[in-house]
């Protein structure tokens, strides 16, 4: 039987970069997993969200997010209103004062049925950073979902993060899920 | 070579009562399952539940699972050992009030479901949006959580169904076979 979980594309930062953007992604899969493992090049905290949005030569539309957090020895929970059309998802380590040089954080996205017209994107992540030598947020894990304004097929996908850069060595790469 | 194998997917063209499939196959180590759904249920939301084998009786499953909805606490609680549920709920779907063309991202595994010796333990969770374009209105729910089935026969039969609604037409159900070894 042939494989139903592929490998679509991946890219890795040869040096620190603003964005990681994917285009022409296939529509040819039922679901996507996307997998992140970066750090982020701000320098004003430990930590640093990270964010996806799709389809930017289009219309970035709003997002409506739910999510559960695990902060160092506390637990909250946040509903997010984005008109910027992106998500923020866990955080990924940043480069402030103290955080080791080779943290990263890391992140898995599931989007289902991504290639629908008739259905609004809908995601669902977990992910985050946890680095021993510090405390507060760079001890943070979170998992949630988002819906998206948007019916349009997902063919561009950007992973950024939310204050900075993505420094040298992110890596962000995409799978496709097939249904038959 | 493939680890992870379709099983069977559907998509429903109209409002159905429930996504099942017999007659599964001994032949993973896993079940995993990816569903992309609605309610009828008119209201925001609806709990997608799963019953294994066709049991569906009091003390059958037992689960544990995170609810967020809303920006404050009590948004996340846990609903410890419930040892009346009669089905596993693990997803949920958005309701007819939801707005249009939302549907949940929801996911399961069934883990080691051919074992006789054990019972069954499913993890899963899902993202259920009821409006995209909203702050704070309490409609998007997003839970986590873990359930047992109280039985140690061989998985052949999965069947999903929603607490109160049916199934949305275009509502997508998928069951993947995941194997150990080549």
């Amino acid at each position: 039987m042939a494989s139903t979980f592929e490998f679509i594309d991946d890219y890795t930062a040869g040096s620190d970069v603003s964005v990681i953007d994917f285009s022409n992604v296939t529509q040819a899969y039922e679901h996507l997993e996307i997998r992140i493992a970066a750090r982020s090049t701000y320098t004003g905290g430990v930590s640093d969200d990270c964010r996806i949005s799709f389809n930017r030569s289009g219309t970035l539309g709003t997002w409506d997010q739910q999510m559960a957090i695990g902060q160092y020895s506390t637990d909250t929970v946040a509903e997010i209103f984005s008109t910027y059309g992106q998500v923020w998802m866990p955080r990924l380590a940043a480069a402030g004062s103290g955080v080791a040089a080779g943290q990263r954080g890391v992140v898995i996205i599931h989007v289902n049925d991504y290639a629908n017209t008739s259905k609004k994107a809908s995601i669902r992540w977990y992910g985050g950073t946890v680095e021993a030598a510090q405390a507060t947020q760079s001890k943070y894990i979170s998992f949630g979902g988002a819906s998206w304004s948007e019916t349009t097929a997902i063919s561009e996908i950007r992973i950024q993060s939310g204050s900075a850069g993505l420094k040298a060595g992110a890596t962000v790469a995409i799978y496709g899920i097939k249904s038959s | 070579m493939a680890a992870f194998e379709v099983i069977d997917h559907e998509q429903f063209g109209s409002d159905t009562a429930y996504y099942e499939k017999t007659s599964i196959p001994d032949t993973y180590q896993h079940l995993y399952i990816l569903g992309c759904s609605r309610s009828t249920r008119d209201v925001y939301a609806d709990g997608s539940g799963i019953i294994l084998n066709g049991h569906n009786t009091n003390e059958d499953y037992h689960m544990t699972t995170i609810l967020v909805y809303g920006a404050s606490s009590p948004g996340a609680y846990d609903t410890p050992g419930d040892t009346q549920a009669s089905i596993g709920y693990l997803m949920d779907s958005p309701g007819a009030s939801a707005e249009s063309n939302v549907f949940s991202t929801s996911h399961c595994w069934i883990l080691d479901y051919a074992a006789t010796d054990k019972f069954t333990g499913m993890i899963g969770g899902a993202s259920a949006p009821g409006y995209s374009g909203d702050t704070n209105d309490y409609l998007h729910t997003f839970n986590h959580g873990h359930c047992t089935q109280t039985k140690t026969e061989k998985i052949h039969t999965v069947r999903i169904k929603n607490g109160v609604g049916n199934f949305a037409a275009g509502s997508a159900w998928t069951l993947y076979g995941v194997k150990a070894a080549g």
